[in-house]
Parts: C-alpha cells; sequence; structure tokens
C-alpha cells in the first residue's frame, strides 16, 4: 500500500510543484485540485519523451524526473518569497495519501477486457523491448498515457493502480464544485447550487462508474474541464496564469485516446476566438505541440504497422493534421491582420464540423439512425439513466438564454464536443451501439462535466429576462422583464418541437426505415425479417437463417474449427453440424458460382466471407467449401465430402 | 447578494430539473443489473481477485494467467495450443515451455473446485486447478478432470515424455 501512496503524492507533488512555478496567481484551492491531474500529465509527458530516447518506459525513473521537477518549482517558490503554501501542501498530500489507503482497502476497482488491454500494454512497455512487444494495434487504440500511468504498478505490489481514478475522480468533481462556487461567490444561492450539481454529477452512474473503471474516461473528463473552465477563467480574471494548466491539459487528452486530439481541436477553436493574447496562447499551445510531436510524429508516424495504411483519413495522420490545425487557428487568429475572422475561429469551427457531419452523414443515414437508436436505447442499457433526458433540453436552454459573461467559451465547447459524439461513428463508419461497452456509451463521461457547468453557470448569472443582475454585480437586467421571457420561450417551444419533429421524421424517412417504429415486414419469417432489417444482423445471422431456407433437416459437414457457431446452425438453420477433418478447399474451380453471392457473413466478428448456396435435393447432406471468393455450401451430389488425408 | 423574490424563475426551474434528476437516477441506479452498479464492492483487491469477481469473459481469458502469476513461478511446461506465451508473459511473470509429454494419469490429490475456467489458444473452455509451490518454481500442466492442473515441479516433476 505505501508504494502506491508515495507514487500517487509524487504525482501530485510534481503538479504542485508546477503549478506554483507557473501559476503562483492561482486560487489555493484551485492549485490543490489541479496538482494530480497535473502530476499526471507531466509524468505522461515525460513518459512518452522516454519512449521516444529509449524505445521502452522505465517508470520509476520517469516519475523519480517528474518529482524533481515538482519540487523544484517548490523551491522555486519558496526564494521567491512564496512561502504560504505549505498548509495547502499538507492538504493535498494528506488528501492524496488518504483516498489511495481508501482504494487500497476498499475494493472497487471494475474491469472490462479493454481495462485488461491497457494493463497489458502498461506491463509490456516496460520491458526492454518494450514498444516492439506491445500489440501494434494497441499504440493507437489505447495510446502511451493511461498504459504510463498504470505501468506505475511495477513499484507495487499489484499489476495496477486503484487510486488513479478516483485521484481524477475527486480532482473532477472538486474543480467543478470550485468553478461554480467561485462564480456565485456573491450569491447566497452559491451552497444550493453547488451542492445541486454536485449531487447531479454523483447520481450520474456512468461519471462514478468511471472513477472505477480502468480506462481513459475520467482523465479526458478531467482534463476536457479544466481546459474550458480554465481559458472561462483567464477571461473572467484577467490573469494568464491558467495558461499552463490550459495547456498541459489540452496536451495530455491527446495522450489518452485515438479520438481525444479532436476534443482537443474544439478547446483550441475556442482559445482562437478569445481576446487572450500571446501570454496566454503560446503556453496553451507549446504542450501540444510537444506531445504530439514526439507520440505521434516520432513514435506511431514511423511505426511500421501505421506506415502501412498511412493516408490523411487514418487516425494517426488525420490526429497530426487536426492537432496542427487547432494550434494553427490559435497563432494565426492573434496575427493583427487576421483578428477580424479570428474572432469568430470557433463559430467557423462548427460550421464545418457541422457541414462534415451533414455531409458524412447524407452518405450514410442509416449509421446515423443507428447511433441515435443506441443513443436512446443507453438511457437504459447505458446505465445514463435520466442524466442526458434532463441535461440535453436544460443545456439547450443554457444556450440560448443564458447571460454567463463570455459564455461562448461553455457554449461553443458543449455544442462542439457534442458534435464530435455524433461526428466520429460516422468517420469510423460503425454505428455506437448499446450497452454500458460502447464507445459512444463511455464517450459520453468525456463531457457531461462541462454541461453540468454550464447549466449550473446559467443558473448563477441568470438567464435572458431575468430582473436580476448576476453575482458579479454587472446589471444586465432585461428591462421587459417576464413578459418578454414568456414571449420570447413562446415563440420559442413551439420552433423546438417543430424542428426536432421534422428532424426525426426525416432521418427514420430518408434512413431506409430503419428507425421507423411501425414498419411493414415484406415477409413474416424470421428469416425473411432479418434480411429486410439492419446491416448487423444480416452480417452476423444472414447465412444461417438462409441455410433454414435452403437445407433445413438437412446434415452440414464442415471443418472442425470453422468459427461459425454450431447452435445457431442448429436453431437458427436448422441444419445439424457435423464437424469433421475435410480439406473445405477442395472445390474445383469450375464449380464455384458465377452468379453474385446472396450475401456476406461474419462468423466471428472480424473476417467476413461472401457466401453461395448450391440447390440440392430436400434432405442431402452438404459440407461446407472454403475458397477464394467465399464460402460455399454443396450438396454432396454436386462434389462429395472431401475427407482430409491423414 | 440579491433578495429571494427576484431570484431567475428559469434559474428556479434548471436547479429543480437537477435535483429531480438527481433523486430519479438514485432510484433508478438501484432497479439496475449489479453489473452496471457505479460502486460495486469486490471481496479482494489483486488484479486476479478482480478478474474472477468480474465478468465472466475476462476470467476465461486472463484469469489463468493472473493466477499462475501470483505463484510468483519462472517458466510453465505445457502441451502446445494450451497457453497465450505473450499473456503469460506480461501478465503472469512467466515463461511458456511447450512440452510433448503424457499429461494424464499422474494420481494427484483431491483438488476441490476448479479456480476458474481457462479459454485455450486452441479455443477450448475448461476448468483449472493450481498448486501453489515456492516463489521461483517451474510449473507444468497436467490434464485433471477434462482442465489443467498446474504442478509445482518441487511437488511433482515434470513427467518425461517423447520429444
Amino acid at each position: 500500500m505505501m508504494a502506491e501512496i508515495v507514487i500517487a503524492v509524487c504525482l501530485g507533488v510534481t503538479g504542485f510543484g508546477l503549478l506554483m512555478a507557473t501559476a503562483p496567481r492561482l486560487s489555493p484551492w484551485a492549485r490543490t485540485l489541479l496538482s494530480f491531474p497535473i502530476g499526471a500529465a507531466i509524468y505522461m509527458a515525460l513518459a512518452s519523451l522516454w519512449v521516444v530516447i529509449r524505445g521502452n518506459l522505465d517508470p520509476g525513473r520517469t516519475l523519480a524526473v517528474a518529482t524533481v521537477i515538482g519540487v523544484v518549482g517548490l523551491v522555486d517558490a519558496q526564494v521567491r518569497g512564496r512561502r504560504a503554501f505549505w498548509r495547502e501542501g499538507i492538504l493535498l498530500v494528506a488528501g492524496i495519501a488518504g483516498v489511495t489507503a481508501l482504494m487500497r482497502v476498499w475494493h472497487l476497482t471494475q474491469l472490462s477486457p479493454d481495462s485488461l488491454r491497457y494493463l497489458l500494454f502498461a506491463a509490456q512497455i516496460t520491458a526492454p523491448d518494450g514498444l516492439a512487444l506491445v500489440h501494434s494495434p494497441d499504440l493507437l487504440n489505447r495510446q502511451l498515457g493511461y498504459p504510463a500511468l498504470h505501468s506505475l504498478s511495477i513499484l507495487t505490489d499489484r499489476q495496477y493502480l486503484a487510486s488513479i481514478g478516483p485521484l481524477f475522480g475527486i480532482s473532477t468533481l472538486g474543480f467543478l464544485v470550485w468553478t461554480l462556487a467561485r462564480a456565485m461567490r456573491r450569491d447566497r444561492r452559491r451552497l444550493l447550487v453547488v451542492m445541486v450539481a454536485a449531487a447531479f454529477m454523483l447520481s450520474t452512474n456512468r461519471f462514478l462508474y468511471a472513477w472505477f473503471y480502468v480506462n481513459t474516461h475520467i482523465a479526458v473528463a478531467a482534463f476536457l474541464l479544466v481546459a474550458v473552465a480554465g481559458t472561462w477563467w483567464t477571461l473572467m480574471e484577467r490573469v494568464d496564469d491558467w495558461a499552463w494548466p490550459v495547456g498541459i491539459s489540452i496536451g495530455a487528452i491527446v495522450l489518452l485516446r485515438p479520438d481525444s486530439p479532436l476534443f482537443a481541436v474544439v478547446v483550441l477553436a475556442v482559445i482562437a476566438a478569445t481576446h487572450l493574447g500571446w501570454g496566454f496562447r503560446l503556453p496553451a499551445v507549446a504542450p501540444v505541440i510537444l506531445i504530439t510531436t514526439l507520440w505521434y510524429g516520432l513514435t506511431l508516424f514511423p511505426h511500421p504497422h501505421y506506415q502501412s495504411y498511412m493516408s490523411y483519413t487514418s487516425p494517426v495522420a488525420g490526429n497530426m493534421v487536426a492537432v496542427a490545425g487547432g494550434v494553427a487557428l490559435v497563432l494565426f487568429s492573434w496575427i493583427p491582420r487576421l483578428r477580424s475572422i479570428g474572432r469568430h475561429a470557433d463559430v467557423i469551427t462548427l460550421g464545418v464540423m457541422f457541414a462534415a457531419f451533414g455531409f458524412l452523414a447524407w452518405r450514410n443515414l442509416e449509421l446515423v439512425a443507428d447511433t441515435a437508436r443506441a443513443t436512446v436505447m443507453n438511457i437504459e442499457f447505458g446505465a445514463w439513466l435520466f442524466t442526458w433526458v434532463a441535461l440535453t433540453p436544460l443545456a439547450v436552454l443554457a444556450f440560448f438564454r443564458h447571460r454567463i459573461p463570455h459564455g461562448r467559451v461553455w457554449t461553443v465547447s458543449v455544442v462542439g464536443f457534442a458534435l464530435l459524439y455524433w461526428i466520429l461513428p460516422v468517420l469510423r463508419e460503425g454505428a455506437w451501439r448499446e450497452g454500458p461497452g460502447d464507445s459512444g456509451n463511455r464517450i459520453l463521461i468525456h463531457f457531461v462535466s462541462v454541461v453540468v457547468a454550464l447549466v449550473a453557470l446559467a443558473v448563477a448569472y441568470g438567464t435572458a429576462g431575468d430582473r436580476m443582475p448576476n453575482p458579479a454585480g454587472a446589471s444586465m437586467a432585461n428591462t421587459d422583464g417576464k413578459r418578454r421571457t414568456r414571449t420570447q420561450l413562446g415563440a420559442a417551444l413551439p420552433l423546438l418541437l417543430i424542428t426536432a419533429a421534422t428532424i426525426n421524421v426525416g432521418l427514420t424517412t430518408a434512413a431506409n426505415h430503419v428507425g421507423n417504429p411501425v414498419k411493414i415486414q415484406p415477409r413474416v419469417e424470421l428469416t425473411g425479417i432479418v434480411h429486410s432489417d439492419q446491416a448487423y444482423i444480416r452480417r452476423n445471422y444472414g447465412f444461417v437463417f438462409r441455410l433454414y431456407e435452403e437445407m433445413a433437416g438437412s446434415e452440414l459437414v464442415l471443418r472442425a474449427d470453422n468459427p461459425t457457431s454450431n447452435r445457431a446452425l442448429r436453431i437458427f438453420g436448422g441444419v445439424t453440424p457435423v464437424r469433421a477433418d475435410i480439406d473445405p478447399s477442395a472445390l474445383p474451380e469450375e464449380l464455384w458460382p458465377s452468379e453474385d453471392p446472396l450475401g456476406n457473413f461474419r462468423p466471428d466478428y472480424t473476417q467476413e466471407h461472401w457466401y453461395w448456396i448450391i440447390p440440392g435435393e430436400p434432405g442431402e447432406r452438404r459440407w461446407l467449401a472454403e475458397v477464394e471468393p467465399g464460402w460455399i455450401v454443396v450438396p454432396e451430389s454436386v462434389y462429395p465430402v472431401p475427407e482430409m488425408d491423414s | 447578494m440579491e433578495t429571494s423574490d427576484r431570484h431567475s424563475r428559469v434559474g428556479f426551474w434548471l436547479v429543480t430539473v437537477l435535483v429531480v434528476t438527481t433523486l430519479a437516477n438514485l432510484v433508478a441506479g438501484q432497479l439496475i443489473p449489479r453489473s452496471l452498479q457505479a460502486v460495486l464492492p469486490r471481496d479482494g483487491g489483486s488484479l486476479y481477485e478482480l478478474v474472477l469477481s468480474g465478468q465472466r469473459g475476462l476470467a476465461h481469458q486472463y484469469g489463468f494467467y493472473l493466477g499462475i502469476g501470483e505463484l510468483r513461478g519462472r517458466r510453465i511446461y505445457a502441451p502446445a495450443g494450451v497457453l497465450d506465451p505473450i499473456l503469460l508473459d506480461a501478465l503472469g511473470g512467466m515463461e511458456l515451455r511447450e512440452a510433448d509429454y503424457p499429461a494424464a494419469d499422474h494420481d494427484l490429490p483431491q483438488l476441490g473446485e476448479p479456480e476458474s475456467e481457462l479459454r485455450t489458444v486452441d479455443g477450448r473452455t475448461v476448468p483449472y486447478w493450481l498448486i501453489a509451490g515456492d516463489p521461483g518454481d517451474d510449473y507444468w500442466l497436467a490434464a485433471h478432470e477434462g482442465g489443467y492442473v498446474a504442478v509445482p515441479v518441487s511437488l511433482m516433476p515434470l513427467p518425461e515424455g517423447d520429444g
């Protein structure tokens, strides 16, 4: 237990020292809450540097270097006379040690197959030839950040660190609470609103689950909130001290997930549209440039596995282009001649995202409909329960009616993240699926705290039509008062309803009837329904249902290790599978069918096979040939079962 | 700050909806399956215990390797097609030596209930047992009741085989 406590405290001290050196005017509470995520980010960045130089990772030495950076920051603060940090420092160490100890005593860690892939990566990257040992697709799918953190478990008696997720979770919730409390510091409703927001977050099943789940989601949530809220606080308080925490968070996001650079780009676009100068912009982009260069540029890009399918649409090159574009937006938008356009960089980015989504969605409406359906189903099956049911209309209301100063930081971020949720499935050409383990269901964790912050700040600062001034004291009263509010709401609500209804009808009609709640099927048999329904079901079961039509009651001989499920063949195909040592490639080429295949079949969820069924006599035994064009069901009368020579 | 009668009406409803949703989430959270609970205490904190107390598929895929890793052995002899060398190295910290030996009928003691099930490299799902040896021991896999048992060499030497 002690080793894990020391590791967590070292990460906290790293962040704390760095924040003391780079952001001395930050509120002590904010600094304390941000210390662990920032320390973890510094460690991850150093890990990517270590991997580039050595081809593996030495977690102990990397942590030592990170801790030295933190200690140097503290010494620097001491030398410069900023000595009032001991109290918060002791609180930080005690807090981290306490949480870590509790997480070692209470066994709350949640695992999935993905978690084990992260832990495998973590174990393998520490070997002498670590980078070569890691399963190549995992380098991109898992990224280095979280495996690097869990590789610190090599210094403990376990193979994972139970405290990382909870420490990120507490930092996220604590920082949200701090943001709201500070924004409402002169408002006596503060306690109520802050408590309600915190209770709402804790009642959100997936947010709390992410604290204990070995995966990157809670870390991405922490860094996104810091990046967005930090930018907003810079505008509110007019101090650049937030620049490094914001920049480090944006950089860290890139190291956590293959899709996270796109989230980072949304934040960069938000920064580009502000009036913040070079003092903020340069620190905000420096870490992401460094980390993207180290990890994507020097590790992934030259990796043989990723060179084989390099293109602008591949995730490696695509993410590099996206980050470069985001950085360019931040830098070029502050060039005097471009500032007038730069002020609209965020809206332009949203416009481009809308257009991209529209174009991609138009090409694959069925996929968008499937995603929409999965999103709705995940209210229950994804365990989001009532969170998004309530949060979506509240966010829409807040979006249109808030009076948050510099509120575009929040609204553009929320719209951008929400758009990404819809764009990602069309980019990867795979709809979100229902269930707690689906990527889309988990991606929602990333920005739920940002949406709650938007809604709570809308409450804090009032909404258009309120008669009250905002908590900061600046009068923003709407002189027309309630009457105008009612009028605007009266006009907006039917408009929203009509728009939503039109989109609903349009999507379900255009999407080849996939999403229609009432649908008349051309045929009533199960096989007919399967073949007229989703491509997904058709690919997984279409073949066996076709067998039912063609040869129910017959025997099908297939090789012993053919991945088709015996149960599916019996129950849905109505055939008796006979596993035998046959040569499935023995069907002569002249007997291969010349007509179009009946469909494609995915027996093990990975490879797909075109398939044909050669007609035979009722009850006649058939065998399954696996030849170059695909799978062919062959009656014995056409060609006998080819026994394998033993 | 301002008096309560001047507070935002929209803000009031926003807060009300948040409160109602929080309560609804808490109630609905009690009704969802155990596997979806956000906070789920487990019996033990080692990765092996977590995996065995989690999803069945996870235990099949990784349980054996984590379990054998907890025995802190050095290498394991096994027939071809049973164990994955990469998982064994990464999760179990052990080296795999494929060997051809008569794996059955070794007069093993009563082993009781199996630890869990193992999905072998050649696609079978079989029960397994683990017998603890000394740290640094070598192990070998013996066939047992349709599955495998990891036997420390210090308890019973590897039977001589053809290869």
